[in-house]
């Protein structure tokens, strides 16, 4: 079959995507690059190359360090947990005889999601409220008076918005395994039953191993959003208080961004490498799972 | 008994389990419903109120912080209505769809039936692509930007929004799933290639694409950090970077808060009920872009 006298049909329908990827996506990702090596001076309209120096001061800036900290903090709290929940719960829901019902939980674990962070976090700082709030109404009602700051006290603040960012992805996550494990063959289960394996059993044995590659995939995925994990914690907190929330991202836009953009395209270049490494690991991982 | 408690218990945990996560997911829409019908004064007087009149509204058909939202006379809006952020969202996000949905559809259409030089090269940069959050490009964008003179624009809040890796991904997918002998006797028929994929692929992926439609709504409809970064100005705002905005003051109205995070979530809630299949389906083909 002759191909090639469509080649060039097959280039034009390619080629404005291309072009367009170019400028929106390629131009910038080489001028934050080039922003990291060189030292611009506006004024003169002259730039030097500097090599190394910008990444020097990113990696031992006492306030980057302090964020990633805090991104890995909350990155530590929102990922197992999610993982966990979302198994235990598309396990449940599997294990229902009734589909309608399975359904119907589904689409409510599945509702934050299609709300923005920014609605959720404005609701569950409500929620949260240290006064007027529902979680210190109810624990006052149940006798306990003392009533926290959750937002605004540094011990409490991450917790708290680790659970926003819990809240908004759990339903993805669900989702991805509650279908997974609806492909699993009953045939599968069957056999197990008749061995006389019980149903935690069957779980561990069938369930989790047939899983990996989503359990691979939205760890990745879900290790990735929280990681630039942005959204809820500016409207709330800001970052505050002290620095508590002041993920990488939070850092990047307040602090860096309108005092030395050469900086922030340094830690810009240093986030998409870590990011694109994340990825491309999964992805080899993924792709010669499925091959088995 | 003990028999009886073993096989129980598990049964018994679980369901309580999954209803205390099920209140646990619909607490905060609750709550968001009940607040929005609450006057100030409902609101903050908490102390003489019991548990339940502390939680429910007095009265169901109070609208007076919608009307305040809407006509921009609460205190937070300073004048702006909350319509202009709807307004403003929804020119982004529709005006960055149908480029989004054009593009997709030829570049995926290029990439899965034709053969070309450099195509795997091409192919796989927009991959490496799909990787990478929007977010950590948009410093380097927003000078893009800045130097086009496009700050406070639709335009400069759309450009990154117009083009999706992972609709054309998406739809390279579907097309690929066509067999080649429809094209070939279209070919032989002597229709031009822009006809055959507007007359014979594109009728057999439209599934595809209206998932792609309803989830790049809902995504764009939902982006904050650009957004953010672009817009100086309340009158170029869109709905998120609203809201945020006027969550931020010191004192924090929440009745009026609320109704405009009601008028933010009901078009994306209504869009998820009708379209629930696709949404779901979207996720499971490929759970990318978080």
């Amino acid at each position: 079959m002759n191909h090639d006298r469509y080649a060039k049909y097959g280039f034009f329908f390619v080629l404005p995507s291309v072009l367009y990827f170019g400028l929106v996506f390629f131009y910038p990702l080489a001028l934050a690059f080039w922003n990291a090596f060189h030292s611009v001076n506006i004024l003169q309209a002259t730039s030097e190359w500097v090599g190394w120096e910008k990444f020097v001061k990113v990696l031992g800036h006492s306030g980057f360090q302090r964020s990633v900290l805090v991104t890995c903090g909350y990155v530590l709290m929102v990922v197992p947990a999610l993982l966990l929940f979302s198994l235990a719960l598309s396990a449940i829901i599997v294990s229902f005889r009734k589909k309608f019902f399975g359904d119907v939980a589904t689409t409510i674990f599945f509702l934050p999601v299609v709300t923005s962070l920014v609605s959720a976090g404005i609701i569950w700082q409500w929620i949260f409220d240290p006064t007027l709030g529902v979680v210190n109404n109810v624990l006052n009602t149940l006798g306990i008076q003392h009533s926290l700051t959750w937002l605004q006290s540094p011990n409490t603040a991450l917790p708290t918005v680790a659970v926003i960012g819990f809240w908004v992805r759990l339903g993805f996550d669900l989702v991805i395994f509650v279908t997974a494990m609806n492909s699993i063959p009953e045939s599968y289960y069957e056999a197990a039953e008749m061995d006389g394996a019980s149903g935690f059993q069957q779980f561990l044995r069938i369930t989790l191993p047939l899983l990996n590659p989503q359990i691979v995939m939205v760890s990745t995925i879900e290790f990735i959003f929280a990681f630039k994990a942005f959204d809820q914690i500016f409207v709330t907190t800001r970052g505050g208080p002290s620095g508590a929330t002041k993920t990488v991202m939070v850092f990047l836009l307040k602090d860096v961004f309108n005092n030395d953009y050469g900086v922030a395209c340094a830690i810009t270049v240093l986030l998409l490498c870590f990011l694109f490494t994340i990825s491309f690991v999964q992805w080899k991982f993924f792709s010669t799972k499925v091959e088995h | 008994m003990g028999r009886v408690l073993v096989r129980w218990f598990p049964w018994l945990g679980s369901r309580a389990f999954l209803l205390v996560m099920l209140l646990f997911m619909l607490l905060p829409f609750f709550i968001m419903f009940v607040t929005a019908f609450k006057s100030a004064p409902e609101i903050n007087d908490v102390a003489s109120r019991g548990l339940i009149r502390r939680t429910l509204p007095d009265h169901w058909l109070n609208l007076e912080n919608f009307r305040d939202v809407i006509l921009g006379t609460s205190p937070m809006l300073h004048g702006v209505s909350f319509l202009v952020f709807i307004r403003n969202s929804l020119i982004i996000t529709l005006g960055s769809l149908v480029p989004a949905v054009i593009l997709a559809i030829t570049a995926g259409y290029g990439f899965a039936k034709f053969r070309f030089p450099g195509k795997h090269v091409f192919f796989f940069l927009l991959l490496g692509l799909l990787m990478v959050p929007i977010e950590s490009i948009s410093i380097p964008l927003y000078l893009v930007v800045a130097r086009l003179g496009l700050v406070d624009t639709y335009l400069g809040v759309m450009l990154p929004f117009m083009i999706s890796a992972f609709g054309m991904f998406m739809i390279k997918q579907a097309i690929e799933g066509i067999p080649q002998d429809y094209i070939e006797a279209a070919r032989v028929d002597g229709c031009g290639e822009f006809w055959i994929l507007l007359n014979v692929i594109l009728p057999m992926i439209r599934p595809t694409v209206v998932t792609f439609i309803v989830i790049k709504f809902l995504w764009t409809w939902n982006e904050y950090f650009w957004p953010y970064l672009v817009t100086n100005q309340d009158q170029m705002k869109p709905i998120t970077v609203g809201l945020a905005k006027f969550s931020n003051e010191l004192f924090q109205d929440y009745g009026p808060l609320t109704a405009s995070v009601i008028l933010t979530i009901i078009p994306t809630l209504l869009i998820f009920i009708f379209s629930r299949r696709f949404i779901v389906r979207s996720i499971t083909i490929s759970g990318l872009k978080g």
